[in-house]
């Protein structure tokens, strides 16, 4: 299988998303501000992905969502890793490293 | 009960549960849900954004439209989003309804285990009526819905001659070459007419089925040989051609080993050498049983005087661009020409154009359809008994399915599974069923008449299984719809106060139940009535004189190839020779021949002349069968002398030339004389000139083609002074006459080895197959009219057991009250006859509509006969009184005390 760039950061999201579950179930927004914060401002995360990943997410099921009360009280779709999730990300982790590596390798050579 | 049973219809599917709750509470409409829910999810960022700016100090108006611009392309997001989850939830929809329908289905299985014998007595019941309706369709199919096993079959027709009235029948050699010369609706005609010849020279001599036709029969029909070649050569087909046949794929299996260098070789057919042309395949082989084909052929010097000899059948092609009616229309402009042109023989025929398939099973298409109502009936009748079944479990699950709802399952979701059950058990019955129908549609074939035509098109196949499936389905949505409706009323709370009393169930479903029984009842009625008239049918045929006496006696045919046999004169002295042997066998108490076998439908009608009186156009001279027996025929068929006397030994060739007439050509063709000292003079063209005779005597009428068709006047002839070469000989025994029959046909061996006994049938025999067809019709109705009712008597028990169980209390406190035990009985049972007379009150009124499409099914007897209705009402009534009265008498013994105590 060969990636394309946009493959890749369509992917990239994919992991992030997926490792922002891992700390409880969140809705969308929150994982918004999430990946912003952890990132340091370094990852500006477009927000029409970001609910694209969560969908397609939902569609494989990696995810489930379920409405729930958010903070401030009102309705909001709160998304959970399932049993696949967890496998994807760990196999996309592996992946994601692999390739990291590969990538520092051959910049290094230049 | 209820807890050791996991209803699907509670607990949700586990694997989905985070969500499964809120999926259900919002089924439908999917598609708006789906643009809701990421419509609302959308709305809940952008606000929880804009929020957060308006905290940091932002205008609102200017927020928002922050919030709108960091999320992005929000429209294109939404309809991405939108599409995934409406993907999502139809994949989940359909797999819950997979999951739900193995879970319904595991159910019904399971609860069907529980209940073993409400099981049994449903599946069988089904099994039975889905099986009888798979047989008799496997059978209709096979004979009136397959087509003929030819090319465009629907293009095949007979063409026939009419004489007065409507029926179809054979025409003469002329009539048939001017038929061909002059039609314009046909690529081509061929004649049909019957020709037995005896096969020797390869093991003994058979007599074998044949038919002579034209040149281009088979290509009318449009079948293709199997080797050789399927058409007669212009050498073949003139007069006193080549002399070849086309061989039936049958007769050279099985009589010459498939041996492929027979095309081309010389076979010995009634002592003479004709050459194999061709081999038939036998599925395409017609007539019905034919094994050889001859090519026609006739005198062209005596075609002219042909024109009234009336004994060929016609068969021919419609040209592609002709109907049927264009077709009639040309044949009846022909029949009208030949009319004009020929007044004296041609003066009152006419011409129809006959489809070959009703030609062949038109006959069959009443009796088989009304058997198929009969058997659908039968099913009707199952489908009552197992709703009526359905109705009793469904008291006892009322609780059950009440709790359920209590739980949440919806009204939907219980329909749905009780609808699960009753297809379980309706294709459980069907799978029985079509196992049931495998075996009888055998057992049908096996006992069907030889008479039908088609049977070996009948077969158990694909299409058949379909149709079992079909029937399976719609039966089990009958049955299961209304006791699932029944049960599934939204009045939870009732229920489930009356659940743990066996008093809680509701008026309506008895009224249901006896709706139901009611039905059957009906249903019933009209098969009995069906059933009963073609009883007092048979029973009025079989009261009918054959006019000959069929015990202990035996007939054989007996053919003398001209060839060998080249005179009559030849054939007489070898006849005699054998008759002396004949009557020299141990055993055989005296023994006669003649000329064809009575309820055979065979015979030809030859018009004559009677001495003395004013001559008469040709058409409108009178007709009569014409016979010719031997002097001992009479005595040996039990054939009486009402008035003269019969033949003797003295009427031989040579001597005073005698005749014999029946007392229906007495009555006919001299009414108010006495026959006797007349003289009479067929027109039959003999090389000894006319056949004529002194009438010398009247003898008892024989019923000639069957018992059912009007008496022929008919004149006999004796054998020694018009001798013919086929005889069927006749012995009366005073042993088993099979038995006599080997010694017979080693005796005719002896005489001549290369001579075929054929057609070997006891007279009682000939008396059966003439009746076997009106035999199996009333035979198969009354077997499902026996079905009937015993499923009746079932429906009527149930539902009387279960009321006396259902007021058990009731009856408890009048008999405490000082009812007498036999007052109790006395109610009960009249509830039950009440609904039976409700039943038979509908059932005879439909009866009474339907039996006048049986019309000529029914012989001496009306499609209104009273003897059958009173027998139908009086059994459905001896019935109902038995059906009711054994529950009844258990009312008579219930214990107050403990009936009162019950709940």
């Amino acid at each position: 299988m060969t990636k394309t760039p946009s493959d890749l950061i369509y992917g990239t999201l994919n992991v992030l998303v997926l490792k922002t579950l891992t700390w409880k179930p969140m809705h969308g927004y929150a994982i918004s501000n999430w990946l912003r914060d952890r990132s340091g401002g370094t990852l500006t995360i477009d927000d029409a992905a970001l609910y694209k990943s969560l969908h397609r997410l939902e569609e494989q099921g990696a995810i489930e969502s379920e409405w729930g009360m958010s903070e401030n009280n009102r309705r909001a779709k709160y998304y959970r890793l399932t049993t696949i999730g967890r496998r994807q990300l760990r196999d996309e982790r592996a992946a994601f490293h692999d390739f990291a590596l590969a990538v520092t390798r051959v910049l290094r050579t230049v | 009960m209820i807890s050791r049973l996991r209803s699907p219809a509670c607990s949700g599917p586990s694997k989905v549960s985070g969500n499964s709750a809120f999926r259900r509470a919002f089924r439908l409409p999917l598609f708006k849900r789906a643009a809701a829910g990421v419509e609302e999810e959308f709305a809940f960022h952008l606000d929880m954004r804009a929020s957060e700016l308006i905290a940091r100090g932002w205008d609102p108006e200017a927020a928002r439209a922050e919030a709108r611009r960091q999320f992005g392309d929000v429209d294109d997001a939404q309809t991405y989003c939108r599409r995934t989850d409406e993907r999502r939830e139809k994949r989940i929809m359909r797999s819950d309804f997979w999951t739900e329908l193995m879970q319904d289905i595991a159910y019904a299985l399971r609860s069907l285990r529980k209940a073993p014998g409400f099981a049994m007595v449903a599946i069988l019941t089904l099994a039975l009526g889905i099986g009888a309706n798979t047989a008799i369709f496997s059978v209709v199919r096979g004979i009136l819905l397959l087509p003929l096993p030819f090319a465009q079959p629907d293009r095949v027709v007979m063409v026939a001659a009419t004489y007065g009235n409507p029926k179809p029948s054979p025409t003469s050699p002329a009539n048939a070459y001017d038929w061909r010369a002059q039609n314009k609706s046909f690529t081509s005609m061929s004649v049909v007419s019957g020709h037995s010849a005896v096969l020797t020279g390869s093991g003994d001599p058979e007599k074998i089925r044949g038919f002579d036709v034209g040149a281009d029969f088979f290509s009318i029909l449009g079948v293709k040989a199997l080797h050789g070649r399927s058409a007669f050569t212009p050498e073949d087909s003139v007069w006193q051609g080549t002399k070849s046949v086309l061989m039936s794929e049958t007769l050279w299996r099985t009589r010459f080993g498939s041996d492929t260098a027979l095309v081309g070789r010389m076979i010995t057919l009634d002592n003479e050498r004709y050459l194999v042309a061709g081999i038939i395949p036998a599925a395409s082989s017609w007539p019905a049983n034919s094994l050889l084909w001859y090519p026609f052929t006739f005198d062209p010097a005596k075609l002219a005087q042909s024109r009234g000899a009336v004994y060929l059948n016609v068969v021919a092609r419609l040209k592609p661009d002709v109907t049927l009616a264009t077709a009639s229309a040309d044949m009846s402009t022909i029949a009208a020409r030949l009319a004009k042109d020929y007044p004296n023989v041609n003066d009152k025929v006419g011409a129809v154009v006959v489809p070959l398939q009703e030609w062949i099973t038109g006959s069959l298409r009443r009796p088989l359809l009304i058997l198929l109502g009969g058997v659908a009936f039968v099913l009707l009748i199952a489908c009552a008994n197992v709703a009526n079944l359905l109705l009793v479990r469904g008291v006892a699950r009322a609780g059950e399915l009440a709790v359920r709802t209590a739980l949440g399952a919806g009204r939907g979701r219980l329909i749905r599974q009780l609808v699960t059950e009753s297809m379980v058990l309706s294709l459980l019955g069907g799978a029985a069923g079509f196992l049931l129908a495998i075996v009888g549609t055998r057992l049908l074939v096996a006992a069907a008449p030889a008479s039908i035509p088609r049977l070996d098109a009948i077969h158990v196949d694909a299409t058949v299984l379909a149709f079992t499936l079909v029937i399976a389905t719609v039966t089990g949505a009958i049955f299961g719809l209304v006791p699932a409706y029944q049960m599934v009323r939204p009045d939870i709370a009732k229920t489930l106060r009356e659940a743990g009393r066996s008093g809680g169930q509701r008026a309506g479903s008895h009224a249901a139940r006896r709706v139901l029984v009611v039905a059957e009842v009906a249903l019933s009625v009209m098969l009995l009535a069906g059933a009963g008239l073609l009883i007092r049918s048979f029973n009025s045929l079989m009261s009918v004189d054959p006019g000959f006496r069929t015990e202990s006696s035996i007939s054989f045919a007996l053919s003398l190839p001209t060839a060998k046999y080249q005179t009559p004169a030849l054939q007489a002295a070898f006849l005699n020779r054998v008759m002396e042997r004949m009557r020299a066998l141990p055993g055989v108490q005296s023994a006669g021949a003649g000329f064809g076998m009575p309820l055979t439908n065979f015979g030809f009608g030859f018009r004559f002349t009677i001495a003395g009186r004013p001559p008469l156009k040709p058409s409108d001279e009178p007709d009569a069968e014409l016979r010719v027996a031997t002097p001992d025929y009479f005595p040996t068929m039990g054939i009486r002398i009402v008035k003269g006397r019969g033949f003797t030994d003295l009427d031989r060739a040579g001597g005073a030339k005698v005749l014999l007439l029946t007392e229906t050509a007495a009555k006919k063709f001299f009414p108010g004389e006495d026959p006797i000292g007349k003289h009479v003079i067929f027109g039959v063209n003999r090389e000894a000139g006319p056949l004529e005779g002194d009438i010398v005597g009247i003898v008892a009428d024989v019923k000639q083609s069957s018992l059912a068709n009007a008496t022929l006047p008919q004149f006999w002839a004796p054998y020694d002074q018009w001798p013919m070469s086929n005889m069927n000989v006749v012995l009366h025994t005073t042993r088993d006459p099979q038995a006599v029959v080997a010694d017979a046909r080693s005796a005719i061996k002896q005489l001549d080895p290369d001579l075929a006994v054929a057609q070997i049938k006891t007279l009682d025999a000939v008396l059966a197959e003439s009746v076997a067809q009106p035999r199996f019709y009333m035979v198969l109705l009354t077997a499902f009219s026996i079905v009937a009712i015993v499923l009746s008597a079932i429906g009527i028990y149930g539902v009387i057991a279960y009321l006396v169980s259902q007021r058990s209390r009731e009856l408890g406190i009048r008999m405490a009250l000082g009812a007498t035990p036999s007052r109790l009985v006395q109610m009960v049972v009249r509830e039950g006859v009440a609904m039976v007379a409700v039943g038979v009150g509908v059932g005879i009124a439909g009866a009474l509509a339907l039996t006048q499409l049986m019309g000529a099914l029914l012989f001496n007897v009306k499609a209104t006969d009273p003897v059958t209705y009173a027998a139908v009402t009086i059994l459905l009534g001896v019935v109902a009184l038995i059906a009711s009265s054994v529950p009844a008498s258990r009312a008579a013994h219930i214990d107050p005390a403990i009936a009162m105590r019950a709940d």
